[in-house]
Parts: structure tokens; C-alpha cells; sequence
């Protein structure tokens, strides 16, 4: 990695008026750098998930701009452009499946919509499906599955395509706890060892604190960055950790900051 | 398992062992109601003519089904390509699905001088509104994560289609050709009617029309029982055909343990 690092996304008074007057964001600026995992935590209808979809190009933002990788003149901005390399993967709520297709097929999907065909196209596929433990289902049909493995397919597919930026919206939420609290540390390790960029979006406090390099602190609507949390990248993610005195104060200091969101949206 | 097929079997027994019965009782007149066992005995007496009147009868009822298929698949394809296409079209779908069959039929058959055509059309019409509203109701309903994940991969309005909203749209078609499938055959049979041709090209109704004529109800009870017979293996080849299709995926065809 070079010694500044380079930014990953750069959001510059972006913000969502809906067509009704309602406004969802309010004008926010942001700046990502290459190998961060930042959680955008808040309660529903904060506009978290707004601006994650912004940032995948799905939404467009009323006024203002979002730009992936600005410095790369490599990488062209536009999200209609049609280069091959996908720079981003988007993880759903749901797991997004095609129920039709096998595992192997829903995952090979993005490359496919790409033209990467053949034995290069298997291979990478394996690889994915391997890296989030489904090896051995791999011609299984997605309803056959469990919620929690059907995520993980979700996340080989988004891997598949070796992106640069992965985009989380809530992917664990309707997952019981002992499943989350596993797909999360394997998310870690997947940005660790993938040298990924990760922006998450989260209404647990916990999840926030256990996964994230910095913790964006969003207030009830019209949704808007009240708050930010570094959390020590040094720190092991593991089980110890969520039972750490270190884990509950950078919580505190979380909920301490939510609670200040809440009760401001209130007197409003 | 065993009893899904005895119970139904048992039913039916009963139900003609009774017919039997009330008729044979009460010294029913023949014209009135046959028993059974005359209704039987001219299914197999009269087999010759009855067959031949049966292949007419289903001849017309699979290419009527067939037509339908492929014109309402094709008319859902034109619907969904714009919401200003859809609505001012569908009410034009609609006026076909709510004019009965036996009011045009007649039109159909002196402006079609074929007869098989003429009653394959009328057939046609009776049995494609379910295809056109199940087909473009299925187009449209495809899960709106999906669609998002086909645009972040940048798809083509052609993969997009293919592999994307023809999959999505096919249980919602499935069902609508199980409909149709028994459509068809009523509006053939209607058809038939109306037209009443008689010598080689002669239907099931045909013998229907002239059993009636002629009091010979051992034959039209006989020819009404392959007219049902007929709209049952219709039906079965669309549920084969949509289990073949979705056994692996859909709720509606996955084996229940």
C-alpha cells in the first residue's frame, strides 16, 4: 500500500429529497480510504442504507456528488460505464438468491454477466464458494439451504468478482445471533486477508464495534453523520474481544452517541 | 400414499354402484338415464366412431392450447416492454376474456372457411387470456434485489430477460396454462357446437348433438365421458409439464416430505 492512502469513496454534499418533499439525508460529506471498514450505524429510516446505495450507484442523489476511487484515473466513475473488472459487490438484506439456479450458478452469475466464461470462470467460483465454507453445496438449490448459509452463498457471490469495495446493507439482520456473531468474524478475517474495503451498514451497536475500523453514527430522520468512532485496527476481532472491557467501552461510547441522536431528533 | 389413490377410487365406485342401482330400482327408461353398464357397453360398442371423434376433439383442443400459448406468451412480452403499452392494450385483452365464446364462434366459423382453422381459433380465444394475464404478471414480478444486483453487474436488458425475469415469470405461467389447458377444450367443444360439422371432421360435441337427437344416451353419456377424460389429460400434461419445469426450485412443485 502506498503511504497516503488512496480514497475509496468520496460522497461531497450528497444528500435525498424524495419526489413526495420528504427529505431522507441531509447533505452529507464523506471520504473513505482504501482498507477501512466503515459502519454506518443508526436507527431505522436513519437514511444508512440511502447512502449506501448511493454509493453503489443504485440511488442517485438529489444534489451533490459521489465518486469511487476519484484519484484513479484508471477507474472511471460513471456506474453505467461497462468496464469488466467489477470495482464493487453489494450484499443485500436478503441473501438476493436466484431460487431457480444451483449455489454454483448464483454465484457464477456475476462473472457470467461479465463474458468470463469457462475453466478461469469455474475456478474462481470454486474458490468463493470455498472461502465461505459451501464447497460441498454447491449444486444445492438455495431453498435447501439455512438462512446463515444462504448469506454466505450471498457473500461468494459478491466475492466472486474480486471486487475492490464491498458494500454491506444489514446483511446479517434477520439472522438469529450466534449465526451473525459467526458471519461477522468471518467477514473480518475476508477483510483482512482480502485487503478489502468495507462499508457496512448496521442498526447493532455491537456488530459496529466488533467489526469495524471507524463507526459513522447516524441520526433519525432527515438522516445526517452526528458522530465518529475510531476503533483500534490493532485490536483482535474474536470471541475474548466481545467480552472485553475494551468492547464495552467503545459500546458505551456508542450508545452514549445514539442516545444524544435520539433525544435531538425529539426536541426538533 | 396408498390411500390418496384408494379414497378418490373408492368414491367413485360408489357413486356409479349406486347409479346402478337407482336405475336398475326404479326401471329408469334407457332413453332417460342408461346405467352405467350401458353407458360401458356403448363406450366399447361404438368404440370406432367415438375414437375417431376423440383424436378431432383433442387434435383441435392441443393446437388451440398451442397457439394460445405461443400468442399469449408473445402478447406478455409486448405488454411489459412499457406500462403505455400495457394500458392501453389490456383493455382490448380483457373485452376477449368477458365475450363468451358461443356468441362469436358462429361469426368465426362464416368468415373462416376451414373448419379445422375456424375451430381452432375460437378454441384459441377461449384459452388465451389466462396465458397473456399470468405470463405478464410473472414478467413484472421479479425481486427487486435481484434487479438491483443485475444492474450493479451491468446486465443487458437481453441477460436481464433471459436469465432474470423468464425464470422468475415461469410459475406464474405454469399456472395460467393449467387454466387454459381446460379452456381450450371447452371452447373447442363450444365450437363444435355451434359449428356442427358432421362426416370426418365430426368431434366429440358432434356425437353429443346427434346421440341427443337420435335418444341414444348410452352414446352421449359415453361421448361425455371422453370429453372429461380429455380435459383431465389436458390437465395433466400442464402440471407435468410445470413440474418438469419447477420441481427443483418452486414451492408450489418441491416435493413435501
Amino acid at each position: 500500500m502506498s503511504a497516503s492512502p488512496r480514497v475509496a469513496v468520496r460522497i461531497h454534499g450528497a444528500d435525498k429529497v424524495y419526489p413526495n418533499g420528504v427529505r431522507a439525508l441531509e447533505p452529507v460529506d464523506l471520504e473513505i480510504a482504501q482498507g477501512e471498514f466503515v459502519t454506518l450505524l443508526g436507527p431505522s429510516g436513519c437514511g444508512k442504507s440511502t447512502l449506501l446505495r448511493m454509493a453503489a450507484g443504485l440511488t442517485a442523489p438529489s444534489s451533490g456528488a459521489v465518486a469511487l476511487w476519484p484519484d484513479d484515473p484508471s477507474f472511471r466513475q460513471k456506474p453505467e460505464s461497462t468496464t469488466h473488472d467489477d470495482p464493487l459487490a453489494f450484499v443485500f438484506q436478503q441473501p438476493t438468491l436466484m431460487p431457480w439456479a444451483s449455489l454454483e450458478r448464483n454465484v457464477r452469475l456475476p462473472l457470467e454477466l461479465a463474458g468470463t466464461r469457462g475453466a478461469e470462470a469455474s475456478e474462481r467460483v470454486r474458490e468463493a464458494l470455498k472461502l465461505v465454507g459451501l464447497s460441498d453445496f454447491a449444486d444445492a438449490y438455495p431453498r435447501q439451504l439455512s438462512g446463515g448459509m444462504q448469506m454466505r452463498a450471498s457473500i461468494a457471490r459478491a466475492l466472486v468478482s474480486a471486487p475492490r469495495l464491498m458494500l454491506m446493507d444489514e446483511p446479517f439482520g434477520a439472522l438469529d445471533e450466534i449465526t451473525r456473531n459467526r458471519l461477522d468474524q468471518d467477514v473480518r478475517e475476508l477483510w483482512a486477508r482480502r485487503g478489502l474495503t468495507v462499508m457496512f451498514v448496521t442498526h447493532s451497536l455491537y456488530e459496529a464495534v466488533f467489526l469495524s475500523t471507524r463507526v459513522l453514527v447516524m441520526s433519525p430522520r432527515p438522516g445526517r453523520i452526528i458522530g465518529a468512532l475510531h476503533i483500534d485496527p490493532a485490536q483482535a476481532r474474536d470471541d475474548a474481544f466481545r467480552l472485553s472491557p475494551r468492547f464495552a467501552h467503545w459500546c458505551r461510547q456508542l450508545s452514549g452517541m445514539l442516545d444524544g441522536a435520539t433525544q435531538a431528533s425529539a426536541r426538533a | 400414499m396408498l390411500w390418496r389413490v384408494f379414497a378418490p377410487l373408492l368414491v367413485g365406485l360408489a357413486v356409479l354402484g349406486a347409479w346402478h342401482a337407482l336405475v336398475t330400482l326404479n326401471d329408469v327408461p334407457v332413453y332417460l338415464v342408461p346405467s352405467p353398464v350401458a353407458v360401458a357397453n356403448a363406450l366399447v360398442a361404438d368404440w370406432p366412431l367415438l375414437s375417431a371423434s376423440l383424436l378431432v376433439t383433442l387434435r383441435i383442443a392441443l393446437l388451440a392450447l398451442l397457439l394460445a400459448l405461443i400468442l399469449g406468451v408473445c402478447i406478455a412480452f409486448v405488454f411489459v416492454q412499457s406500462r403505455q403499452v400495457e394500458m392501453s392494450l389490456f383493455p382490448y385483452a380483457i373485452l376477449l376474456q368477458v365475450t363468451p365464446i358461443v356468441s362469436i364462434a358462429p361469426l368465426i366459423i362464416i368468415w373462416v372457411k376451414d373448419i379445422t382453422l375456424a375451430l381452432v381459433l375460437c378454441a384459441t380465444m377461449a384459452a388465451l387470456f389466462p396465458i397473456i394475464s399470468n405470463t405478464s404478471q410473472g414478467l413484472r414480478s421479479v425481486d427487486p434485489g435481484l434487479l438491483d444486483l443485475f444492474r450493479l453487474n451491468r446486465a443487458s436488458r437481453w441477460q436481464t430477460l433471459i436469465r432474470l425475469r423468464i425464470p422468475s415469470a415461469l410459475p406464474y405461467f405454469f399456472a395460467g396454462l393449467k387454466v387454459s389447458s381446460g379452456l381450450a377444450l371447452i371452447g373447442t367443444v363450444v365450437a363444435e357446437f355451434v359449428a356442427g360439422t358432421g362426416g370426418s371432421q365430426s368431434g366429440l360435441a358432434y356425437q353429443i348433438l346427434m346421440a341427443g337427437i337420435n335418444l341414444n344416451m348410452p352414446r352421449l353419456f359415453a361421448a361425455l365421458f371422453l370429453i372429461t377424460l380429455s380435459g383431465v389429460a389436458l390437465f395433466a400434461l400442464s402440471a407435468w409439464l410445470a413440474k418438469l419445469a419447477l420441481r427443483n426450485w418452486h414451492e408450489s412443485e418441491v416435493a413435501h416430505a
